[in-house]
């Protein structure tokens, strides 16, 4: 095999992996639009997803220019000058992490998975010189720690408003059932909105790999059949839906009804619009996630799962130096050994995901299983503290009551 | 020198903020609205001139809640413009 070939060779299965990344990326973050809308009744889980599949191809075919961003901003150097085995060894660390959290059922940013690998794999190739770590500071923690949090003061303040204009005497109609039809709107553009962000992130790595490879100029732009494969695969991964993490964030976080669930949505969307416009790369993942707890502040008697939000915030600090693990071992391998270390590391990929899936479906999560049952089931959420003394309280009252109602 | 943005970022939560509690604002009113009409033709049964009266009041708050939700609409189109204009490459500056 001559150098040409191989090259051929390492280009087709770094393309193939960086579509694989694109799938887990549309699955993983469907929950991002479509958890509470099945979780308040607004959609049945099949249609969710079918218009988050719809609304991310459209969306990935909006635009063609941000992808490159995020892995020159933060790598010194040109992640090209590594070549297309540094970028497979990052694609591993992220598609691992991904999976890892998918099956914990935990809302993880993606995005910082793919950073995470490729950060990793820089290091090995090019040294801790490699990584800017200012940059990751500013583009990347800083934005991270604050989406979620503006998001969720967005999605109390709105919730709170809904119900506080929506209020009435008790025994006559809220009308706050006609939120679900909002909720199919709100959450169609939280979709279109996740579309233009993360299908680009592949198409850039893929354009990146066929720069480092020569077959491409750096200024040619993004081939066409980049753009309709990087669509199609977060099409396909998100019509495949990740009902784990939708299950997580829409009756794992907190009680959500409709108008929480449109509440939720609309500081979502505006979350991400606002801060793409002042060119904050942030996690539609994470900013969903504070949306979703904010709301469940916003009602006055809804609770939230302190227990599963901690959990999930613990996964949000993990995913960067997880991914980075992951991908400096990916990269010790294709830098040590070669097209063998390639070839083994592609192999030692496929067996891990192939175990992940198994294991998955030992308790499988499917569409069947979000039915209505599960939104019932959301009465077991655990309160917060205060309200747990409220109810103590109420339950000494009562007591209490009972007590003199059986002394007379 | 890590360098954070405050400015932006307290742009980022104001704008958020405002748009996410204006939409829902907008929609929530609707909801009220139109809550409120089908409460006033179901309430105004009685009589002739309360028919009329309630029917008059049914539509007013059925116009002020489509007015809401065309609001609420205009809010999510703009959203929509945003996703489209910022995706439009800037031309690089020279």
């Amino acid at each position: 095999m001559d150098v040409s070939q191989t090259m051929f060779l390492v280009v087709v299965l770094v393309v193939a992996l960086a579509l694989f990344f694109d799938f887990t990326n549309g699955f993983h973050d469907t929950a991002n639009a479509m958890a509470t809308p099945i979780a308040t009744g607004a959609l049945k889980p099949r249609t969710a997803v079918i218009i988050a599949a719809v609304m991310n191809l459209i969306g990935a075919f909006l635009s063609t220019a941000v992808a490159k961003t995020i892995s020159t901003e933060t790598i010194n150097g040109d992640l090209v000058a590594f070549g297309p085995s540094m970028i497979f060894a990052g694609l591993t660390g992220a598609i691992l992490w991904n999976l890892t959290t998918w099956f914990f059922g935990l809302p993880s940013s993606s995005s910082h998975a793919l950073f995470g690998g490729l950060i990793g794999a820089a290091i090995v190739y090019g040294g801790f010189n490699a990584v800017n770590i200012v940059k990751i500071v500013e583009k990347v923690l800083i934005p991270a720690l604050f989406a979620p949090l503006i998001a969720g003061i967005a999605a109390w303040l709105s919730t709170s408003l809904a119900y506080i204009i929506t209020g009435r005497k008790k025994g006559t109609a809220t009308g706050r059932g006609k939120f679900k039809v909002g909720q199919i709107f709100s959450s169609s553009l939280v979709a279109l909105s996740h579309g233009t962000n993360d299908a680009q992130k592949t198409m850039g790595v893929i354009t990146l790999v066929l720069v480092a490879a020569g077959m491409q100029t750096s200024d040619a732009g993004v081939p066409l059949w980049v753009i309709i494969s990087a669509a199609v695969a977060i099409s396909i991964g998100t019509f495949s839906g990740g009902w784990r993490i939708i299950k997580t964030m829409g009756h794992g976080l907190a009680e959500i009804r409709p108008a929480q669930g449109f509440a939720a949505e609309a500081a979502t969307g505006a979350t991400i619009l606002a801060s793409s416009h002042l060119g904050f790369a942030l996690s539609t993942t994470q900013v969903a996630s504070g949306s979703v707890i904010g709301s469940g502040l916003g009602r006055i008697g809804a609770k939230v799962r302190w227990s599963k939000a901690g959990q999930i915030v613990i996964g949000w600090f993990l995913t960067l130096p997880a991914a980075a693990g992951v991908g400096m071992l990916s990269a010790l391998l294709t830098k040590g050994l070669g097209m063998a270390g390639l070839v083994l590391d592609a192999i030692l990929a496929v067996i891990l995901i192939v175990v992940i899936f198994q294991m998955s479906r030992k308790n499988a999560i499917n569409h069947k299983s979000l039915a209505q049952s599960d939104v019932e089931e959301v009465g077991v959420a655990i309160a917060t503290p205060a309200q747990v003394r409220k109810e103590a309280k109420k339950a000494e009252k009562a007591a209490k009551a009972a007590k003199g109602k059986g002394k007379k | 020198m890590i360098e954070i943005k405050w400015n932006d970022l307290i742009m980022v939560a104001g704008a958020s903020i405002g748009a996410s509690a204006l939409l829902v604002t907008f929609f929530a009113l609707g909801v009220r609205m139109l809550t409120t009409a089908q409460q006033a033709l179901a309430g105004g049964s009685k009589g002739k001139k309360a028919k009329s009266g309630s029917l008059a009041k049914e539509i007013a708050f059925r116009l002020v809640a489509i007015l809401c939700f065309l609001a609420a609409a205009a809010v999510l189109i703009y959203g929509l413009y945003l996703i489209l204009v910022l995706q439009i490459p800037k031309p690089p500056a020279k």
